[in-house]
Parts: C-alpha cells; sequence; structure tokens
C-alpha cells in the first residue's frame, strides 16, 4: 500500500477501533459526525460540517498518538469547543462579517419568483411521494403552536407508532423533499 | 435521560440560553445515554424545522426573527430550506382554502384617506386575507371556524376571534367601507400592512370614533407573513363598537409615515 494513504488512514483507523468497541464503528462514526454538525450548526452554521470534519481528524490524531480516551464523543466535544474558539479568533482577526452581506429580509421581485418556482417544484416532489407519505409529511410540518404538538400525537396513533419514530420518519421525508426541491431548482437555474 | 421540552430547544437554537444552560445541553447532545437512539439529536433538528416553518409562515416576533436570521439562514444552503418550508407553508393553505382561490367572491374595499401621505383601501378578499387570516388563527391555537360570506366581511371567523386585515394598496376614493362583525365573535384580529417596512421598526395603532381613542396601542413589531409585513392587535369586539372608524398606524421612528383606513364596523344581529 502507498505510504502516504497508509499514514492518513492510520488515524481513522485507530479512530473506528474504539468507536467500533461498543457498536458497529460506521455507525457510531457517523453518529459522532452528526452530532459534532449539530453541535457547530449552533455556532458557526455556514461552516459545520467543515469544523465537524476537523474536529473528527483531531480525535483521530489523539488516538492514533496514543491519547487514552475514555469516552470519545465527550472528548469529541472538547476538540469541538476548541476548534469553535479557534474558528471565532480567525473570524476575528480577519474581521468578517458574521452575516452574509447579501442576505436581506426585504422581499423583492426575485424572492417571488423564486418562490412560485419552490412550490412548483414540491408539487412534483410532493407527486413522487406515496400518498400516505404525502399526508403525514403536510399534516406533520404545517400546524403550528399547541396545535402542533396535538396533530404530532393524533398522527403518531394513526401510524401506530412512537412520537420518536414518527418524528424521525418525518424528518426523512423532509429531507428527501428538501433533496428533491433543491435539485429541481438547480435545474430550473441551469436553463434561466 | 428525557429529551428537553420543545421551548428549550427552540431557546437554545435562537442562543436565548444562559451559557451554563447552553454548556449543560451540549454535554448532552454527546452523551451517548440521551442520543444512543438519536431522539435528542432528532428533536433538536425538529425544532430547527419548525422555527424555519414559523419563520416562512410569518408567525415569529420581530426578535425571533432576527435570531432566526441571525443563527439558522446564514448559508446558501439555508436559504435553500427556507424556500422549501416557504413552499410548503404556501402548499398548506391551498390546500386548507381550495374554495376561496377559485371563488371571486365579492370583497369589502375601504378607501382610507390620507391625511399626508397617501390613502390606503380595506381588501377583505380570498386568498391573501385568508393567508394573514388562516396563519394567525392557527398560530392562535383557534380552530377556523364557520366562513361567513358576506360583501363586506372579513373571510374567516372563528367562535372566538374575526380577522380584519388593512392592506395598503393603491388610491381609489374617499368613502369608507363597511365591516360587518359576525355574530358570536368576541374578539377582532386587527392586521394593517406596513408598505414599507424597517427591520427592527415599531409601530403605533390607535382607532378613533369622532375624533376620539376607543382603542390605541404601541411599540407593536413588525410581522411577516410571506411578502407581506404587517402590524397586529386584538382587541374586544365590544371595543371596536359599531360605526365610524378610523384605524391610524404610525411608524414609532419616522412620525411622519402615517397610514389612515376609514371603516364602518356593524354588527351582525
Amino acid at each position: 500500500m502507498n505510504e502516504a494513504v497508509s499514514s492518513e488512514r492510520a488515524p481513522f483507523d485507530a479512530l473506528f477501533a474504539r468507536l467500533g468497541r461498543d457498536e458497529p464503528a460506521q455507525l457510531g462514526y457517523e453518529r459522532l459526525r452528526q452530532r459534532l454538525i449539530q453541535f457547530f450548526r449552533l455556532h458557526m452554521p455556514p461552516e459545520a460540517e467543515d469544523l465537524a470534519d476537523l474536529a473528527l481528524d483531531r480525535l483521530a490524531r489523539r488516538l492514533h498518538e496514543g491519547v487514552a480516551v475514555d469516552h470519545p464523543q465527550r472528548y469529541a466535544l472538547g476538540v469541538a469547543r476548541l476548534i469553535l474558539l479557534e474558528a471565532r479568533t480567525r473570524l476575528a482577526r480577519q474581521h468578517l462579517a458574521e452575516q452574509d452581506p447579501t442576505w436581506t429580509d426585504a422581499p423583492d421581485a426575485a424572492d417571488a419568483v423564486h418562490l412560485e418556482a419552490a412550490i412548483a417544484a414540491l408539487n412534483g416532489c410532493l407527486e413522487q411521494l406515496g400518498e400516505r407519505a404525502r399526508a403525514l409529511i403536510l399534516a406533520y410540518y404545517t400546524a403550528d403552536g399547541a396545535q402542533r404538538i396535538r396533530t404530532r400525537q393524533r398522527l403518531a396513533g394513526e401510524f401506530g407508532s412512537s412520537l420518536n419514530a414518527l418524528r424521525n420518519r418525518a424528518l426523512r421525508l423532509r429531507e428527501t423533499l428538501e433533496r428533491c426541491v433543491r435539485e429541481q431548482l438547480e435545474t430550473v437555474e441551469q436553463f434561466t | 435521560m428525557t429529551i428537553p421540552d420543545t421551548d428549550i430547544l427552540r431557546r437554545w437554537l435562537l442562543h436565548q440560553l444562559s451559557p451554563m444552560q447552553t454548556e449543560a445541553l451540549e454535554a448532552r447532545l454527546f452523551d451517548d445515554d440521551a442520543t444512543q437512539d438519536g431522539s435528542f439529536t432528532a428533536a433538536l433538528r425538529e425544532a430547527e424545522h419548525d422555527l424555519v416553518d414559523d419563520y416562512a409562515s410569518g408567525r415569529l416576533d420581530a426578535d425571533e426573527r432576527a435570531a432566526v436570521e441571525r443563527h439558522l439562514l446564514r448559508s446558501a444552503a439555508d436559504r435553500s430550506r427556507l424556500a422549501f418550508a416557504r413552499a410548503l407553508a404556501k402548499n398548506a393553505l391551498a390546500a386548507a382554502h381550495p374554495a376561496q382561490r377559485a371563488s371571486g367572491r365579492r370583497h369589502a374595499v375601504a378607501t382610507p384617506q390620507t391625511r399626508r401621505i397617501r390613502r390606503r383601501r380595506v381588501v377583505v378578499g380570498a386568498a391573501l386575507a385568508a393567508s394573514f387570516a388562516l396563519a394567525l388563527l392557527v398560530l392562535s391555537g383557534i380552530q377556523p371556524g364557520p366562513r361567513v360570506t358576506t360583501p363586506y366581511s372579513t373571510v374567516t371567523t372563528s367562535t372566538a376571534a374575526q380577522t380584519i386585515t388593512l392592506l395598503a394598496s393603491a388610491q381609489r376614493g374617499a368613502n369608507e367601507q363597511e365591516i360587518r362583525i359576525a355574530r358570536g365573535a368576541q374578539q377582532i384580529r386587527l392586521q394593517a400592512e406596513v408598505a414599507q417596512p424597517h427591520s427592527g421598526e415599531r409601530y403605533a395603532l390607535r382607532i378613533a370614533a369622532d375624533a376620539q381613542t376607543v382603542f390605541a396601542a404601541a411599540d407593536l413589531p413588525l410581522r411577516q407573513t410571506g411578502p407581506y409585513s404587517y402590524i397586529e392587535v386584538t382587541l374586544p369586539v365590544n371595543q371596536l363598537g359599531s360605526g365610524a372608524r378610523q384605524v391610524s398606524v404610525q411608524s414609532q421612528g419616522s412620525p411622519a409615515a402615517e397610514f389612515v383606513w376609514n371603516l364602518r364596523a356593524t354588527l351582525d344581529p
């Protein structure tokens, strides 16, 4: 095996070996990565995935160096907090605006057109779902306030599922739909 | 270990918790007991989706909107999520009121006089008023009740509240228009569109009868439903009363900017 590749893989081999003690290594890795992304989304959303990968990289290197890690998830949180401090210091030094200067809450003509395109894309993507899935996602995400909780509890009863299981199902459906709508809109933009 | 309730998760996402609370929740995020089945992270993702949905549907106040924009809508991917949320909200409204979109019912048009700046007209119409009224009725937990369809009345009522929407639109005349208050309505939810809103600005609203103030409210935040910015007050029906009423909205930061509508409120017997 190429020595350079081998040396890059070695830390992640150590990470997988450690995560694989309590559950399948790949599953543990993905769960940890999702937690890190959630953490960084709370603080630096545009860089969340990159920072999560950086945290995993550093955790892997520590394990490869022989650092004893009793609880890799909590250790990862500590690494993440340090990375967050570094990232904030970097941004402060670079004097970057925290908000995208092109982002505005003022609606304009482009927003209206984009909304129409998104509605059309959503209708198309909803058609691709089964009837039951379509009914679920429309009911699950369109109530609000106190009604939202009652609706979701009612849906869990109707689907014969726990609230947690229904939540996971609704999240997967939503992510599928969001991806579908995004792809449709990107296709439209290519031809306009 | 239990999942934190929705309110805590929302406040966490909006960075409204104390540093100690934040640190404790972050630790729980990485604690296997809390997240082994993924339920904590799923609940957090759901709370984030719900916040974006509320933003897209105009259910947040100005401070919450600013927090969502600052913390949850910062990247191109986030904008894509917002577009999805807006489309989903529109889809839900269309599904809830298909008849209204096709009906072409007559609508009340109030033609307000301006003292200085411009005239405004009250339009109580199908899709537009429905989008205000339905979003807010759902927000308040009030189920939309029977729809009262008279030539001049608002679009939706419930057993508790009737919504009146005042839109900024082209001038049409100075005649006041009739607003019929449905029998059984106990409160009026009055929404007044602000044509050129400024983020963070607060507004005052006054309702007068023969130059006497019957209702006043100040420090009102701007709300948003789709492309429409508006302020909202709720008052008892008997405080509005019946007869000629003048509704005026004034920006607290720019008092010269004032909008006025002339109405005639009639209580259904």
